[in-house]
C-alpha cells in the first residue's frame, strides 16, 4: 500500500477517527474496530469458520451438533411481537401485542390470537403465513377428532398435533423449518393448561410464559402474578401493569386480549368495553 | 327399549341406578332347538370402565368389538386417562353407520364415567344413538316390556336394583323359548366392574298351578 497521506495513529476512544476515515488504511482500521467493539458480531466471527456450509439447509449437522436453520428461526421468533400467556384461578389469558408499525392503520391490523374451538386458543409470533397455515391444520385436525371421537382436541394432544407438524418440517432437506412460535392455552378435564411450542418442534406446559421480543423480563413479573394467584378479570390489570413497565412506550390499544374463564363460555375477547380504558386509567397513576 | 331383530335368541336388561349401570342378562344360544350354550357370556368388556351388549350376528358383533378394544386402548393412552363413554359411542356408531350394508348387529354400550356418571347407548341396526335410563333388547325383551315400566324407579340402591333385575330376567326365561340358563349380573361403578351370577327363580306361582289342577279335576 502506497503511503501518501499520513497514517493516523488508531486508538479505541477517538471518536474523530470514527467518523471522519481520510485513507484506506484508515477506513480498513476504523472498520474493523467497529466489527470488534461490536460483541455479537466477534461471536459470529468466531463462528463463521465453523459453520460455513453447515447452515444451508436443515438436514445438515454441524460438528458441535447444531442445526443451525433451526437457531436462525428462532431468531426471528425472538424479534418479533411479544405473546403472553398466564393460568389465573378461574380461567386463562392470553396477551398479545400488535406490530406497531403494521397496525397503523386499523384497517391492516393481523390477528395474533385464533381460537381453534371453544376450549382452546393458540397465539403466534412469527411469520404471519406460517402460522396461518399452522392454525389451519390445527383447526381441520380438531374437526377430524370430533367426528372420530366426538370430543374436541385439546390439553396435550393439540399440542403434540401442532409440535409434531412443526417437528415434520425440521426433518426434511425440501422443507424449511417453521419461524413461528406460540402458546396454546386450553381446559382439559375441568383444569386450565398452557403450552408453549417453539420452531424445533419443542412443546412443554408450564403456568405462564410470554415469547417474542422483551420477554424475559416480563416472565421476571409474571412470576409475582403468578404468586398471588387472582382471578382473570384482576390478572388482565396487572399483566397489562407489567407490560407498561417493560415497555413504557406501549400503547395498549394495541394489545389484544383473549380469555376463557367461568365468565365467559369459550375462548373470545373478555366482557366488558371498559377494560383497555381501565387499564390505561391505571397505567397513568403507576410511577415508572 | 329397543327392540332388534337378532338371530340369537337372549334377553338383554340395562339399567341405570344410583352408583352407576347395572346389566343382567340370561346365558343361553341356542340354534334352532338345540341348546349349543348354557352357560353363555353376553357381556364383552371394552375398557376398564365400559361393557358391551352385543345382539345380532355373532361374526360381525365379534369382530367389530375386537376391533373398538384396540381403538379404545390406543386412545387411552394417547389422552392418558380412561376413555369417554361418549367416544367409544362415537367409534362403535362410525364403524356401524359406514359399513352398514355388510353388517347386521346392535349393540348396547355403557359404563361408568366420572364426568358424566353411568350412561347408556343403545346403538340399533343401521347406526342411529339413543340414550336412555334404562334399555331392554333381545327376543325375551317383548315379555318384560310392561313389568320393566310398571317396577322401574329412578335411583334405585344396589339391592332393590338386583331384585327388580332378577325377577325381569326370570319372567323372560319362564315365557321366552330361546332364554334360559343362569342370569349373569354385571355391575359398573366408580370402584370398577363387579360380575356375579346366580339362578332364576322361574317357578311358576301359586295360582297358576291351582287353576291347571283345577281344570283337571273336573
Amino acid at each position: 500500500m502506497t503511503v501518501n497521506h499520513k497514517v493516523e495513529s488508531s486508538s479505541l476512544s477517538g471518536d474523530e477517527k470514527f467518523l471522519k476515515p481520510k485513507s484506506i488504511l484508515n477506513y480498513t482500521l476504523t472498520y474493523l474496530k467497529h466489527t470488534l467493539l461490536n460483541l455479537n458480531y466477534l461471536v459470529n466471527l468466531y463462528m463463521a469458520s465453523i459453520k460455513s456450509g453447515y447452515d444451508l439447509s436443515t438436514a445438515t449437522y454441524s460438528p458441535e451438533g447444531r442445526v443451525f436453520q433451526i437457531e436462525y428461526a428462532t431468531k426471528l421468533v425472538k424479534n418479533s411481537p411479544m405473546v403472553l400467556g398466564i393460568i389465573s384461578n378461574d380461567g386463562i389469558l392470553i396477551f398479545s401485542e400488535k406490530d406497531p408499525e403494521v397496525s397503523r392503520l386499523s384497517l391492516f391490523s393481523p390477528e395474533k390470537i385464533f381460537p381453534i374451538n371453544k376450549i382452546s386458543a393458540i397465539g403466534a409470533t412469527g411469520k404471519t403465513g406460517d402460522i396461518n397455515y399452522l392454525i389451519q391444520r390445527a383447526r381441520i385436525d380438531n374437526l377430524s377428532y370430533r367426528e372420530n371421537f366426538s370430543e374436541s382436541l385439546n390439553g396435550s394432544l393439540l399440542a403434540s398435533r401442532v409440535a409434531s407438524l412443526i417437528h415434520m418440517h425440521t426433518v426434511y432437506w425440501h422443507l424449511r423449518p417453521f419461524a413461528c412460535s406460540g402458546i396454546i392455552g386450553t381446559i382439559s378435564d375441568s383444569s386450565p393448561e398452557i403450552f408453549v411450542f417453539f420452531p424445533s418442534g419443542l412443546f412443554v406446559k408450564c403456568f405462564g410464559t410470554a415469547i417474542g421480543k422483551q420477554s424475559e423480563t416480563v416472565k421476571i413479573s409474571l412470576e409475582n402474578i403468578l404468586v398471588k394467584s387472582s382471578n382473570c378479570r384482576k390478572n388482565i390489570k396487572e399483566v397489562s401493569k407489567a407490560l407498561k413497565i417493560v415497555k413504557p412506550k406501549l400503547n395498549l390499544r394495541l394489545l389484544e386480549i383473549f380469555s376463557l374463564s367461568r365468565e365467559t363460555s369459550r375462548f373470545d375477547k373478555p366482557i366488558s368495553c371498559n377494560i383497555i380504558t381501565e387499564n390505561e386509567r391505571l397505567s397513568s397513576f403507576y410511577p415508572i | 327399549m329397543t327392540r332388534n331383530e337378532n338371530l340369537m335368541g337372549t334377553t338383554l336388561i340395562v339399567v341405570d341406578y344410583k352408583d352407576g349401570v347395572m346389566i343382567a342378562t340370561d346365558s343361553q344360544t341356542s340354534s334352532g332347538n338345540l341348546v349349543t350354550n348354557r352357560v353363555a357370556d353376553k357381556i364383552t368388556q371394552i375398557s376398564k370402565f365400559s361393557v358391551c351388549c352385543r345382539s345380532g350376528s355373532a361374526a360381525d358383533t365379534q369382530a367389530i368389538t375386537n376391533q373398538l378394544r384396540i381403538e379404545v386402548k390406543e386412545n387411552s393412552t394417547r389422552t392418558e386417562q380412561n376413555v369417554k363413554i361418549r367416544t367409544i359411542v362415537q367409534m362403535l356408531r362410525n364403524f356401524c353407520y359406514k359399513e352398514k350394508e355388510k353388517l347386521n348387529c346392535g349393540f348396547i354400550c355403557t359404563g361408568w364415567d366420572k364426568f358424566h356418571g353411568g350412561q347408556i347407548y343403545s346403538i340399533i341396526q343401521g347406526g342411529a344413538v339413543l340414550r336412555n335410563k334404562i334399555a331392554l333388547s333381545g327376543s325375551g325383551s317383548l315379555f318384560i316390556n310392561g313389568f320393566c315400566e310398571e317396577n322401574y324407579k329412578e335411583k334405585m340402591s344396589r339391592k332393590e336394583c338386583k331384585t327388580f333385575l332378577g325377577r325381569a330376567v326370570s319372567l323372560a326365561i319362564l315365557h321366552d323359548g330361546g332364554t334360559g340358563g343362569v342370569i349373569r349380573l354385571c355391575n359398573i361403578s366408580k370402584s370398577g366392574i363387579k360380575r356375579s351370577v346366580f339362578f332364576p327363580n322361574s317357578q311358576p306361582k301359586n295360582h297358576i298351578l291351582l287353576k291347571d289342577s283345577f281344570f283337571v279335576l273336573v
